[in-house]
């Protein structure tokens, strides 16, 4: 039985993913909340492990020369924990290509296009003030959009993103799954609408998505928990 | 404490149990609440009684291990959560003898009466909470309680409601309507219709044995009040079941025909409606609007039909002839 991995996390699709991985790849963990609205995530112990001050983080007790190791970043610890285990990862150069190529496609695109248009549309209008800005806001839901449309082309004929499930369905699925409050019409989108059960519906995916939802809490009417996330400076 | 018990009686409102602090000790508890989590008040339906012990919804569905640990109220900052108690049950005969309607009967309008007192649990807290939201999470008769409360509602209480979970409903839309317009004018929770065709007999006679008079039109299974923020859901449709699978969370098929309580006990419901308290963005009633597949209701009785054709049925006249595929020669 392997040491349990430390996994630093909060209920939000970035620590969605790992836990999702965990769950899939069935590794022992152990869990500590870094609660983000109260600004956990600026604690010394934890800038040691995630200098950007963002969960989710993992410190495996059992890494790669036998030492413990910390990964921070999501894509990361994805690509870690796949590289640890031998799954989810393809099994060919070529195949190990594609899971990367829709993996960096979240990083760089899902994730931030998302995150923002989730800023613009929910939280920033809700300030005290508020900040309601149409261009802001039609920017980033539309951005959405076209990306949902080059996953929905993508998913034609196929079951998964990059052949066999991988770490990639695993990274785009917590994202794309909060489909609504990113102002999504996917009616039209239908292998999109059909993948997302298909990944939802799995036993792992499910355990992850429920880990600690019940801290899942609305930040849009916490002002402290906003001053914390958007009050951030350069230093 | 994550959770609290209060029950309606002739004397007001009272703490529910001999454990349990005074209504001050709630409201020091729930000002202690973190931002943003939940504050909901649990009421029961038909049948349950906190008076006697062998029905006593403190003891069955608001225990610790019931509703509030299936919604995911426990862990610290994870919300509070009020139990609602009143006496939903009368016998019979003596009702049947006196006035005779059923029992059932005397229970609904003691529902309508109930309202005022879980209207003034949401006053206090409105009052001591201002800015924080109070959601409710009703079954069956329990929906009436909550309905019934609107009007009786003062500003503060008024404007602290949230969201409104009704689970199998037992109320007329007309009533349901009735109630909003009574209502002060700040209240606008948003109301989550949850129907079930598990339901359907229950819902039938609800519709038989319910007193009749203004707005005894149909239950709200089967006419959607028209109300702004009003959102019907069938929690054992396959459309829905697909919908909550593609959002992680394992809504089962239901396994009868009939159940009054599948509402909470089909698995994964009660992950859904946590969702509902907790992700109040993307499930608000706005965004699950978007979602056609929520817009999609199985018929009434579509668990009891369509029946199997009868064998040789609209063969010829009155001659049996069975079938053996292919087309019916003309």
């Amino acid at each position: 039985m392997p040491a349990p991995i430390e996994l630093h996390y909060w209920p939000t699709p970035n620590g969605w993913k790992i836990s999702i991985a965990l769950e899939e790849m069935g590794l022992p963990y152990e869990l500590h909340l870094v609660n983000i609205g109260a600004g956990e995530q600026f604690e010394p112990g934890f800038l040691k492990i995630a200098p950007n001050n963002r969960m989710p983080a993992i410190v495996d007790p059992e890494g790669p020369d036998g030492k413990p190791i910390s990964v921070f970043e999501s894509g990361a610890i994805l690509q870690y924990l796949a590289r640890k285990t031998g799954r989810f990862y393809g099994s060919t150069p070529r195949e190990q290509v594609e899971v990367e190529e829709w993996l960096m496609w979240q990083m760089g695109g899902v994730g931030p296009m998302a995150g923002q248009a989730h800023h613009f549309l929910k939280y920033a209008p809700a300030m005290d003030p508020p900040n309601d800005l149409p261009y802001a806001k039609d920017r980033y839901r539309n951005e959405v959009g076209r990306l949902y449309g080059v996953l929905d082309r993508r998913l034609e004929g196929r079951d998964f993103v990059a052949g066999a499930y991988s770490i990639a369905d695993m990274a785009i699925w917590p994202w794309a799954s909060l489909w609504e409050g990113q102002q999504q019409d996917i009616s039209g989108l239908k292998n999109l609408q059909a993948w997302l059960e298909r990944v939802g519906s799995r036993p792992g995916v499910q355990a992850g998505r429920a880990l600690a939802a019940e801290k899942r809490n609305q930040i849009q009417d916490d002002r402290k928990a906003q001053s914390v996330l958007f009050g951030q400076k350069a230093r | 404490m994550a959770q609290f018990r209060v029950t309606a009686g002739p004397q007001g409102l009272l703490p529910g149990g001999s454990d349990d602090a005074p209504l001050a000790g709630l409201l020091r508890a729930a000002r202690a609440l973190p931002p943003g989590a939940p504050l909901l008040v649990l009421v029961h339906g038909y049948r349950y009684d906190p008076a006697s012990p062998g029905a006593c919804p403190h003891g069955s569905l608001y225990s610790a291990g019931g509703w509030p640990a299936q919604l995911g109220f426990g862990p610290a900052g994870s919300g509070l959560c009020i139990g609602f108690g009143w006496t939903a049950r009368a016998p019979h005969l003596p009702e049947l003898l006196r006035s005779g309607r059923t029992g059932f009967a005397r229970v609904y309008d003691r529902a309508g009466e109930t309202g005022a007192a879980l209207a003034g649990l949401l006053n206090r807290l409105g009052a001591a909470l201002p800015g924080r939201p109070v959601d409710i999470l009703a079954h069956s008769l329990g929906a009436r309680v909550a309905l019934s409360a609107l009007p009786h509602l003062d500003g503060p209480g008024a404007a602290a409601l949230g969201r409104m979970i009704l689970l199998g409903g037992a109320e007329f839309a007309g009533r349901a309507e009735a109630a909003f317009a009574a209502a002060p004018e700040q209240a606008r929770p948003e109301v989550y219709s949850i129907v079930a065709r598990l339901n359907d007999p229950f819902d039938a006679l609800f519709e038989l044995f319910a007193p009749r008079g203004p707005g005894a039109d149909h239950a709200l299974s089967r006419r959607l009040p028209r109300l702004r923020n009003w959102l019907a859901l069938q929690i054992d449709g396959p459309a829905t079941r697909r919908w909550a699978r593609s959002r992680g969370i394992a809504l089962a098929a239901p396994s009868a025909r009939v159940a009054h309580n599948g509402f909470y006990t089909l698995p994964g419901a009660m992950a859904l409606y946590a969702g509902i308290l907790r992700e109040r963005e993307i499930f608000s009633v706005a965004a699950l609007r978007g979602s056609p597949a929520l817009a999609e209701h199985e018929p009434r009785w579509a668990r009891f039909g369509p029946l199997p054709p009868m064998p040789g049925a609209g063969l010829g006249r009155g001659a049996f002839r069975p079938r053996f595929g292919g087309p019916r020669p003309s």
